[in-house]
């Protein structure tokens, strides 16, 4: 497209063809909503675009964004895991119990704590796997069990980590900005790209799909669907163990608090991205669209001084519309007639 | 497994009264419930003293309401985890419409109570709107339970927020506070300058309980709520409006739920926002453990009935043993996932035989 001489009809027509190809992409169908978006909130307050406040979006969706990557995988076969919030309160508060009080050396109480976050979604996958227990309610099992754990620890108090051996080095990457952004966000990109490669490129990511579009026939197909959704959980784990590190070395502090209503965004975010919440389908690419959406989404409320509190109503109708549309193109798909 | 065959022989030989009760599924849940509440009682005697005693009868009843549409719900083969919202939905608006309009200008009048019940009637109306709202999304466009009851949870708990800004509401009408709330029972002892009873709600559950259990056993409704959960396509094919069982029994739950919620109001004498959290689990486990087949078609509520005490009897039990409250968190999730477990054992079993 980029010589301007060939400007016969045959490039015109496979220039339009390109253009329909872009729109036709799902990830284009989201973007647009999210452009909307922005749009309308520059038009409110021009203060969006503020160089600060969008280094601010960045910062603050890497985080929870690096959960939603997990929360995405395991909703592509087909599950659901509601405890991941629970999970980064109770990591957060366990990685500052055992820097501070247990005087552990940070990096031991760094991979003691990742190790736990991969221990306890292992038991969750597990559960749904062999005891073949609905991941809803294993997951919300665990989300009470974990918070139960992190208000135990706590006594629902805050934990800071600053007397821990080496917790200087630590907090300066974690509170550095470079480029005006922090390592997490750099660590979100990479790990988005990363997984979008596995997911669109690999063995593995095919037999994910597989296995969230229709278990049964990618048994049959011969694919280990039970090793597929088991490996979704424990990678989701090795995640929330990240980010619940990488929050201390944010916030310096631990709290059982944190990570409260993270499941939501998360889950929210996948729907928004034009991931199946029935499984089998969607992108690395339209979970990024999903998680931008929704830190500009919270901005906006608050520079408009919205009730924040309107965000779950909105959330909820999101998800719901998502589910709606999902399940019409399934049976489009399928041909079924009701 | 002998005693088993053993039972299952001698039902069939005499049919002896002894055999009979043993081979009532309820009876096998009663057991653990004996067992625990002995266990409480021998390590800290005031377990079973009379205080306890009703605040946990007055406690399980909030929870038992609910429990009571959740199982006929279960029962017709439908789940629903908006009900915790939906309760606390029911507890701050209904106390919000109140004070917002004076209940309708008779505040501090002896004709409060018209205002009183007329904002509770109102607002199981509008709850029950979330119920018809989940059973349009699940029966009518066929999205699954899980996701859509997940999101209105959400919503509604947004909504929660919306109306009280994060802040409990109160005062509130004496007539709700003193009439519908602390005052509503039957005495029974006094101890301390306080008199205990048998509490409204517990009333409440107990009649709900007979009630339903009287339809689900007698009348067409309930057979048709066994039918639906059982096998929906079957009953469809027999002629039953499948889907206008399940609609009703959304709404009824979002109904009983609501009104949960308020009597909690006005217990507490507050419309306070996070009423109603987490309830969903305990009241879906308590089905679990009351022998609920939670896909559906089997169960019954005086199962049901034992479940919820098991469920709040462990609650207050670990509290009295001296353990962490907030450890009790952690120990409910694990009795959900071990009752959850059971029901699918359960299942399997009768797949089997």
């Amino acid at each position: 497209m980029s010589v301007p001489e060939i400007k016969n009809g045959k490039a015109g027509n496979s220039f339009l063809r390109t253009l329909k190809k872009f729109f036709a992409l799902q990830e284009v169908s989201i973007m647009l909503p999210v452009l909307v978006l922005i749009i309308i909130a520059i038009s409110l307050n021009p203060n969006f675009v503020n160089p600060l406040n969008l280094a601010t979006i960045g910062r603050r969706m890497s985080m929870w964004g690096l959960i939603a990557i997990g929360e995405a995988l395991i909703i592509m076969t087909g599950n659901f895991d509601i405890s991941v919030g629970a999970m980064v309160a109770f990591i957060n508060v366990f990685f500052c119990v055992a820097a501070t009080t247990w005087h552990l050396p940070l990096v031991i109480a760094i991979l003691l704590s990742i190790s736990l976050a991969v221990a306890l979604s292992t038991i969750s996958g597990l559960i749904v796997v062999k005891l073949k227990i609905n991941s809803f309610l294993t997951t919300i099992a665990m989300l009470f069990i974990c918070k139960g754990l992190a208000k135990t620890m706590t006594n629902a108090r805050p934990v800071p980590i600053a007397p821990a051996q080496g917790s200087d080095l630590f907090l300066r990457i974690g509170q550095s900005e470079p480029l005006a952004m922090s390592w997490t966000f750099f660590l979100f990109i990479l790990l988005i790209i990363i997984f979008q490669i596995i997911l669109k490129k690999s063995a593995y990511g095919r037999k994910l799909y597989a296995t969230g579009d229709n278990a049964n026939v990618a048994r049959l197909a011969g694919v280990n669907t039970d090793l597929i959704k088991l490996s979704t959980f424990i990678i989701s784990g090795v995640l929330i163990g990240s980010a619940s590190v990488l929050l201390i070395a944010k916030e310096a502090v631990g709290n059982a608090n944190y990570g409260s209503g993270w499941e939501l965004s998360a889950i929210a975010a996948v729907a928004i991205g034009g991931i199946s919440l029935i499984g089998g389908a969607g992108s690395m690419v339209g979970l990024i669209i999903g998680v931008i959406m929704m830190q500009c989404m919270s901005n906006i409320l608050v520079l408009l001084q919205i009730n924040q509190h309107m965000q779950s109503i909105l959330l909820g109708t999101i998800m719901i519309l998502a589910t709606v549309f999902d399940v019409k193109r399934r049976n489009r798909i399928l041909g079924k007639i009701d | 497994m002998n005693t088993e065959i053993n039972n299952v022989q001698e039902k069939k030989k005499s049919g002896s009264f002894l055999s009979k009760i043993f081979s009532v599924q309820e009876v096998g849940i009663l057991i653990p419930l004996i067992v625990l509440v002995l266990l409480f009682y021998f390590i800290n005697n005031a377990f079973l003293s009379a205080p306890n005693v009703f605040s946990i009868l007055k406690v399980l009843a909030f929870y038992g309401i609910v429990a009571v549409g959740e199982t006929l719900l279960i029962l017709g083969g439908d789940i629903d985890i908006s009900v915790g919202s939906v309760a606390g939905f029911g507890a701050v608006f209904s106390t919000f419409l109140m004070m917002k309009f004076n209940c309708f200008g008779l505040l501090n009048t002896p004709y409060e109570w018209i205002g009183v019940i007329g904002f509770m009637i109102i607002t199981m109306a509008v709850c029950s709107l979330v119920g018809f709202l989940n059973a349009f999304l699940i029966v009518d466009i066929k999205l699954p339970a899980f996701i859509t009851t997940i999101a209105t949870m959400w919503a509604v708990r947004g909504a929660i927020m919306v109306v009280t800004n994060g802040n409990p509401i109160y005062p509130l009408p004496k007539f709700f506070m003193d009439t519908i709330g602390t005052n509503a029972q039957i005495p029974i002892t006094k101890i301390g300058g306080e008199t205990l009873g048998i509490s409204l709600p517990f009333i409440l559950f107990i009649l709900l309980v007979v009630v339903f259990e009287v339809v689900l056993r007698r009348t067409k409704f309930g057979r048709n709520i066994y039918a639906t959960g059982s096998n929906r396509e079957v009953a469809k094919l027999a002629g039953i409006n499948t889907r206008k069982v399940r609609y009703m029994n959304f709404i009824i739950l979002a109904m009983l739920a609501s009104l949960s919620g308020m009597l909690v109001a006005a217990f507490t004498r507050q419309g306070y926002p996070p009423i109603g959290d987490g309830w969903e689990m305990l009241i879906i486990a308590g089905c679990a453990i009351g022998g609920i087949a939670l896909a559906g078609g089997y169960g019954s509520l005086i199962g049901t009935l034992i479940g919820v005490f098991i469920m709040n009897i462990v609650n207050t039990g670990l509290v009295m043993v001296g353990i962490n409250t907030f450890l009790q968190q952690t120990v409910q999730g694990i009795i959900i996932l071990i009752a959850v477990y059971a029901d699918i054992l359960r299942r399997n079993r009768k797949v089997l035989s």
